[in-house]
Order: structure tokens, then C-alpha cells, then sequence
């Protein structure tokens, strides 16, 4: 285990599509996530997926949902009807009761499109899904019917599949403007969340309130939770902002080559700075800086108290970030460094696997370009593989006492050694949850965007230290400040 | 448990043999002849089709095809003890004729539909219950996927029976399902061929080569069956050639072969060693069957 610059591990490690190779140095990459898993959350929302495979497949979806997707602002309830296939299905073939679900679904839900979702039992015996859609899409009411092959077995690299998945959407759905709709931006790359008022505040939200107040309109939010409309009135905008790069890019670009539609460079805007930098650009593009100056002055005198206190209890300390989930590790990582870098830490960062960090090559590429290179933990390890926080500090040497804030999921770390005594106690570290995984935050958005977000995180981080200094008794699953 | 033991050392043991051999090369037509001699012999014959064409059998039922299968059934109704019999027909004298069914061409999965289908049999039993004690498996074409090399890896018959003609494609394909075979043996699968009926095609010099190509491969003939036009004479007739022309010297061959088959036991089987492309080659000019 070492540290090693974000910028040196993206050199150093080999291309994701490489296959075998990656396969053998850090086993698990091509098959830890099911092409399927996620492809079905990001159908639009006034479509239906018929899943043509086994109902297995959407239960252990639903499963997946509930727990990482659904205690997060996303929706709550992700139906998706199957054929059910079973074993004589796939012995027999079951293109007649995929005709037969595909009319049912049209008749009952009247969706505007219907997309058919190919999984493994389906795709092994070459079910000829094409045909069949094809034949049928005069046949109903839905306006298409596309196809999408997404069964798990097909190689599948993680953080790449957020771009095959973009192009294969942009592909399908984005059509020629009708008209520019003047002072209109696109957010793209927002999953997890509805963009619809709920008890907790979406990410977009945030960012669509600050850009009201500049006068600019968001016009479609991709693409998570979208709808037939955000996609076809997508390139109606004259610029596009965005969130998690690695799904916005493939749009961006996308509409950039066909329709020249200029996009930004800033991303998930999490912290004051990060967030200043993101309304200053979208400022430049409609010349309207000054007006952007005072807003972003407005919004951090609303926050200052707390954002000031917290680098104050934290300046110059070192934040240890554990980036959870190996496929979702990159980004979140990175943008939460960059946002403890703006309160004057020294982010390091674990748990995110060389491999995705290639894969993720948006995120890292955006980060590097900004300025933000910050120190990973480098080891090869299996894909899958996480390492505790209190093996990086021993393995690092790193002093306790020098350790301002930890930043992670507790469960997988709070470890008993023989059931004595937990070897990691969080309880008396200042600790904040950063898996957006679990991050029902009333007051705050989901990933901490924006001024409100930022203003949120200075709270948590302060109610942590505060915390953390009673130095009570260790306990196995200590406490979570700031939730 | 003891009952048990008992009723199964009473048990009489069933013989399964697999015929397996090149598509078209006329497996079907010698599992229903043989099968037709065994049954005349005094065994209790099954003939189970494992094709999705359902056309094994079809010359022991007087020249229908099945219109119930075993997939077919399964799909509306789970087979079970009360309804199995719905599915195994009885053919000429009295054979059990069964069909493992299957996808519509280009369909489905039909590999995995043989596995099913010889799980059925299995698991109810059902050469016990109907005293069967011969079992022939007509396998589909050539050994092309894991379900079609059921029969011998799934513990179903450790006999393999090559049909072949001394034609250069034939012989390929025999040497590959040897090929398939030595490599099954060889990870622990109790399974071995127990010879090759040449079902001749007429090219020059039929025999020795074959005899030869046997010899070649460690395995040993087990008969000759000549081209003849009975064969479709007794199609026409909607039958065998020794249901419909009993006293032909075709249907002799037939007896023949059965004969040599019932005077060698499963233990005779022998691990092939497949040759190569070029031997094969090497093997039909050196009898001029290539020219
Ligand atoms: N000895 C023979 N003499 C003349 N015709 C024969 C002979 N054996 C088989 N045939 C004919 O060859 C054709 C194919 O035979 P058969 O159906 O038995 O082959 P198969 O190996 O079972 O084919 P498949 O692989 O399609 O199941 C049939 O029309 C049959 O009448
Ligand atoms: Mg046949």
C-alpha cells in the first residue's frame, strides 16, 4: 500500500478494455456489476422495460434498488414487468410470450415507448428480440419499441458501461431541435434522483434554483428519472452543464458533434469553490459574470458561519475518504476531496480501485485538468477487495492525531477482533456518511451540491468533531455525526 | 432402508446404449432396426430420440411422428408418475417409444432440452417402473454442444455406438465425437464406445477402410449394414426393414449387428484415440475413396 497521485495511477494502469489482462491484475472488474442492473433505472420514466428474462432478474434489481439506490432520493417503487422466463423457455424459445407480455404492457400501462431488456437467458439462446420488435411496433400504440441487450455474461467493464449506456440512449432518443429556447441549459449526468419536489432536496434542484436566479431556465435534466421529452427537447438548449461527468460526456459530446451544442468543464459541484466555478462558467457562456459575482456572494454569506467554523476545525488536517462501492468510488471520491481541499484539508483518498479510476476516465480526466490531483491509495488489489480505514492509517504510518475527518460508510469497517474489542472504533474520529448510497439528509441535497449542500456538509463536519471530542467508549458501530 | 436395498438388488439391470454419428448418416434408421431385433430377442426395449426433430421413433409407430413429447408436455403440464404415460407411446411390439422434443428450428436451446428430458426419465423412474431393460438414446447429428453429449456425460449411457459410412465428412465426424469421448473419459466420465456400425454408403473399398479407421482409433466394428433400397421400401410401408421385410438379407444385417451388440457387455468399452484431419485424409486415399 502506498499513495500515489491520481493523475499516476491513470498512467499506470492499463486500459480497461484490455480484457484478460485487467480480468487477471484486478479480478472481479468485468463482472461485479450487471449490465442490466444498470441499464433499467435509466429507461425514461414515461417508458416501460419489459424485462425478457427470468422475473430473478428484477427482484434481485429491486433488491439492488432498495438498498443503494432507493434510501437515496431516487424513486422509491422500479417496476419492471418480464416475461418470466423459465427453464423451457429457454429450451423452447419464448418469442410468444414476449409478443404476448409486449401487447399487454401497451394495453395496460400505455407507455410512450416500450424498451425490451435483454438478459442472460434470453441472450444465450439468441432470441430473435429484434425481429419481434420490429414486427411489432406497428402493432401498438407505444410510438417504438427498442431493444436494449443487456445481459450480465456479455464482458462487461464497470465505470465504461456509464458510456456505452449514455451513447445508446443519446443514440435512440435525442432528435433535431425544433427551436432554441433562449437562456436555457441542459444539467446533465443526474442519476439517483427524480427532480421532483420531495422531503429531501435533489441535487438539480439546487442547481436549478441558483440558475433561476440568473435568469437561465433548465430546460431537461438527463437522465436519470427523465422522460421521452427531457430527451427529444434536450437540444433546445443552448449550453450544457454538468453533474457526474462520466454520464454527461457521451451526451455532450454527442450533441456537441451533431448539433453543436457547447457544454462546460465543471463538475459536481460540491463546495464553495467547486460550485462558484460551475455558475461562473455557465456566467461566462451568457455574459451575465456579474450578475453571477453577486449571486454567488448572496449565497455564500447564507452559509459562511458555518463553512468558516468548520475549516477552522479542520484546516490543515488530513481527511481520509473511503470510497465505498468499487464502481461508484471514483467520482464521489473525488468530488468529496475536492470539496475537503476547499476547507483546507489534505484529502487522501482509499477504496477506489485503479482500475475505475481508468474506467472512470471523465471523472479523473475533469479532476486532473482542474488542478485537483489528489493522493490515493494505491495498491492491486481484486476489484471488489476494500481496505479498512485503520489498516490505511497503520499501513501509511499516518498519526492519528493528525487525522481531521473521516469520510465513509461505517458498516464494512467496523470490525470486532475476536469479538473483544472493535479494532475500529469511528466513534472517536470526527465522522461524516458520504455513501450517497444512505444519505437521506433532510436540509441538504443528496450529494451535497450547491451553496445549500456545501452549507450542509460545513454543519455535518462541525457536529462530528464535536462529537468526536467526548471520546466516549469505543463501541462496534460508533456514531455517524452529522446525520 | 433395507426394503430398499432389497428391491433394488432385484432391480434387473437396464443396458443403455447411445447411437451417435453424423447427421443424416442413418442413426435412426439402425436404432429402430436394432431396437425392433432386441425386443425380438426377449428384451424390454425403450428407444428414447433425443432430436428435436421428434423423428426417431417415428418408424415404430408406423411411420407417425409423435404428437406428444416429453418438452412439449412439460411446457402446459409438470410430468409426473400420474401423466407419464400420456407421452411414451408403444410401438411396433410392443417398444416404449419416447421423444425428448424441442425448440422450433432456430429457436430455443435444444442441448439444454435433452438435459431436461433425460431428467425426466430419470427421476421418475421410469425404466424401473415399466421394466425396461434396454434403453437406446438416438442422439441428434454430431456431438455439438453440452446437452447433445448428455446421454453419455450424465451418467445415461456409458456405451457409445458410432454409425458411420466410409464417406470422408462420416468418418471426420466419428473420429470428433471420439475426440469428445476420450476427453470426457479422460476428466472421469465413465463412458466409452462400444463400436462403429458402418452403415456403408457404397463408396469404393467401404470395409477395409473402415476397418482400418477402427483399428486406427481403438475401436473395434461391430457390422456392416449395406445400402439397400429396402430401407425405403420399409419406410413406404411405414415401418423397419425387420418389422416390414423380416426375411431380407437387410434385415439380417440388422439381427447382425444386434447380435454382436448383445454378445459384449458395458464393461467392453474401449477410450478412443482420435486421429487427426490429415490421417483421416491420409486413410480415405490410401483407398482411394477420395478420387
Ligand atoms: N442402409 C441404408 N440404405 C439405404 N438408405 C438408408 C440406409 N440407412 C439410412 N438410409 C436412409 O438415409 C436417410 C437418413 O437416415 P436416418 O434418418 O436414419 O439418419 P439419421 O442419422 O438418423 O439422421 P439425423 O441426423 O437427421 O437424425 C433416411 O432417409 C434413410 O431412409
Ligand atoms: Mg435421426
Amino acid at each position: 500500500m502506498e499513495l500515489k497521485r491520481l493523475s499516476e495511477i491513470y498512467a499506470i494502469t492499463p486500459d480497461p478494455e484490455a480484457g484478460a489482462e485487467c480480468d487477471q491484475k484486478y479480478p472481479g472488474y468485468y463482472t461485479h456489476w450487471c449490465r442490466f442492473m444498470v441499464t433499467l433505472p435509466h429507461i425514461p420514466l414515461d417508458c416501460i422495460a419489459i424485462v425478457h428474462g427470468p422475473q430473478g432478474c428484477v427482484g434481485n434489481q429491486k433488491d439492488f434498488l432498495g438498498t443503494y439506490w432507493c434510501q437515496y432520493h431516487g424513486s422509491s417503487f422500479f417496476y419492471a414487468p418480464t416475461t418470466n422466463m423459465d427453464q423451457t423457455d429457454a429450451i423452447l424459445g419464448a418469442e410468444d410470450k414476449l409478443r404476448t407480455v409486449i401487447k399487454e404492457v401497451d394495453e395496460l400501462y400505455k407507455p410512450r415507448m416500450i424498451f425490451i431488456l435483454v438478459t442472460c437467458p434470453a441472450g444465450i439462446i439468441q432470441e430473435p428480440v429484434d425481429d419481434v420488435a420490429r414486427d411489432m411496433e406497428d402493432k401498438v400504440q407505444a410510438e417504438r419499441i427498442i431493444v436494449i441487450k443487456c445481459e450480465g455474461y456479455t464482458s462487461y467493464a464497470a465505470g465504461l458501461y456509464n458510456i456505452y449506456e449514455g451513447r445508446l440512449l443519446a443514440n435512440e432518443l435525442l432528435q433535431n431541435p425544433e427551436k432554441k429556447i433562449p437562456r436555457s441549459v441542459n444539467i446533465l449526468g443526474i442519476s439517483k434522483e427524480t427532480h421532483y419536489p420531495s422531503d429531501y432536496l435533489e441535487d438539480s434542484l439546487e442547481l436549478e434554483r441558483l440558475l433561476n436566479k440568473l435568469g437561465i431556465t433548465v430546460n431537461s435534466v438527463l437522465y436519470q428519472t427523465a422522460t421521452v421529452d427531457s430527451w427529444t427537447r434536450a437540444t433546445e438548449a443552448e449550453f450544457n452543464t454538468m453533474v457526474c461527468p462520466q454520464r454527461a460526456m457521451p451526451l455532450a459530446t454527442d450533441m456537441f458533434d451533431r448539433w453543436g451544442i457547447p457544454h462546460g468543464q465543471r463538475f459536481n459541484p460540491l463546495g464553495v469553490t467547486p460550485i462558484t466555478n460551475w455558475i461562473m462558467e455557465v456566467a461566462e457562456f451568457f455574459e451575465i459574470e456579474e450578475q453571477a459575482e453577486e449571486l454567488v456572494k448572496e449565497e455564500y454569506t447564507r452559509i459562511k458561519e458555518d463553512w468558516e467554523e468548520a475549516r477552522r476545525l479542520v484546516d490543515g488536517k488530513i481527511v481520509l475518504i473511503d470510497g465505498g462501492d468499487p464502481m461508484t468510488a471514483v467520482g464521489r471520491g473525488i468530488a468529496w476531496g475536492r470539496m475537503c481541499a476547499d476547507l483546507g484539508m489534505r484529502p487522501i483518498l482509499f477504496n477506489l480501485p485503479p482500475i475505475e479510476i481508468k474506467a472512470k476516465i471523465h471523472h479523473t480526466i475533469f479532476a486532473i485538468q482542474e488542478g485537483f490531483d489528489p493522493e490515493v491509495v494505491y495498491h492491486d488489489y481484486a476489484y471488489h477487495r476494500r481496505f479498512s480505514p485503520m489498516r490505511v492509517i497503520e499501513e501509511l504510518d499516518l498519526n492519528p492525531e493528525d487525522i481531521g475527518l473521516y469520510m465513509g460508510d461505517v458498516y464494512p469497517t467496523a470490525v470486532a477482533k475476536e469479538w473483544q474489542a472493535p479494532v475500529f472504533d469511528p466513534a472517536n474520529f470526527p465522522r461524516i456518511v458520504t455513501t450517497s448510497h444512505c444519505n437521506k439528509n433532510r436540509g441538504s441535497t443528496g450529494r451535497r451540491s450547491g451553496f445549500t449542500g456545501a452549507g450542509r456538509t460545513a454543519r455535518d463536519i462541525i457536529n462530528a468533531v464535536h462529537m468526536a471530542e467526548r471520546k466516549s467508549v469505543p463501541t462496534l458501530y460508533g456514531r455517524i455525526g452529522g446525520l | 432402508m433395507a426394503q430398499v436395498a432389497a428391491a433394488e438388488a432385484t432391480e434387473t439391470a437396464v443396458r443403455e446404449i447411445a447411437i451417435y454419428g453424423k447427421g443424416s448418416c442413418g442413426k435412426s434408421t439402425v436404432a429402430t432396426n436394432i431396437a425392433y431385433c432386441f425386443q425380438q430377442m426377449g428384451q424390454k426395449v425403450m428407444l428414447v430420440g433425443c432430436s428435436p426433430k421428434s423423428d426417431s421413433t417415428v418408424f415404430l409407430l408406423g411411420g407417425r411422428i409423435p404428437t406428444r413429447n416429453i418438452l412439449d408436455y412439460s411446457r402446459s403440464t409438470p410430468i409426473t408418475d400420474a401423466n407419464i404415460q400420456e407421452i411414451i407411446y408403444e410401438g411396433a411390439r410392443g417398444i416404449k417409444c419416447v421423444e425428448a422434443g424441442g425448440p422450433a428450428p432456430a429457436e430455443g436451446c435444444a442441448g439444454r432440452g435433452v438435459a431436461l428430458a433425460l431428467d425426466v426419465l430419470k427421476r421418475l423412474k421410469v425404466y424401473r417402473k415399466l421394466g425396461i431393460t434396454m434403453v437406446i438414446y438416438d442422439v441428434i447429428a454430431d456431438v455439438v454442444c453440452g446437452g447433445f453429449s448428455q446421454p453419455m456425460r450424465g451418467g445415461y449411457a456409458r456405451e457409445v455406438y458410432l454409425v458411420s459410412s466410409g464417406e470422408l465428412m462420416a468418418v471426420y465426424s466419428a473420429n470428433n465425437i471420439c475426440a469428445a469421448i476420450a476427453d470426457l473419459a479422460q476428466s472421469g466420465v465413465d463412458v466409452g464406445v462400444g463400436g462403429i456400425i458402418v452403415n456403408e454408403r457404397g463408396v469404393a473399398r467401404e470395409r477395409d477402410l473402415m476397418t482400418e479407421f477402427g483399428e486406427r482409433i481403438g475401436v473395434p466394428i461391430i457390422g456392416f449394414i449395406p445400402r439397400s433400397p429396402l430401407v425405403q421400401q420399409a419406410e413406404r410401408l411405414g415401418g423397419t426393414v425387420v418389422e416390414k421385410l423380416p426375411r431380407s438379407p437387410q434385415a439380417q444385417c440388422y439381427y447382425d449387428v444386434a447380435n454382436a451388440i448383445a454378445a459384449r457387455t458395458p464393461e467392453d468399452v474401449a477410450i478412443p484415440t482420435p486421429i487427426t484431419l490429415p490421417e483421416i485424409m491420409g486413410l480415405l486415399r490410401k483407398y482411394q475413396a477420395l478420387d
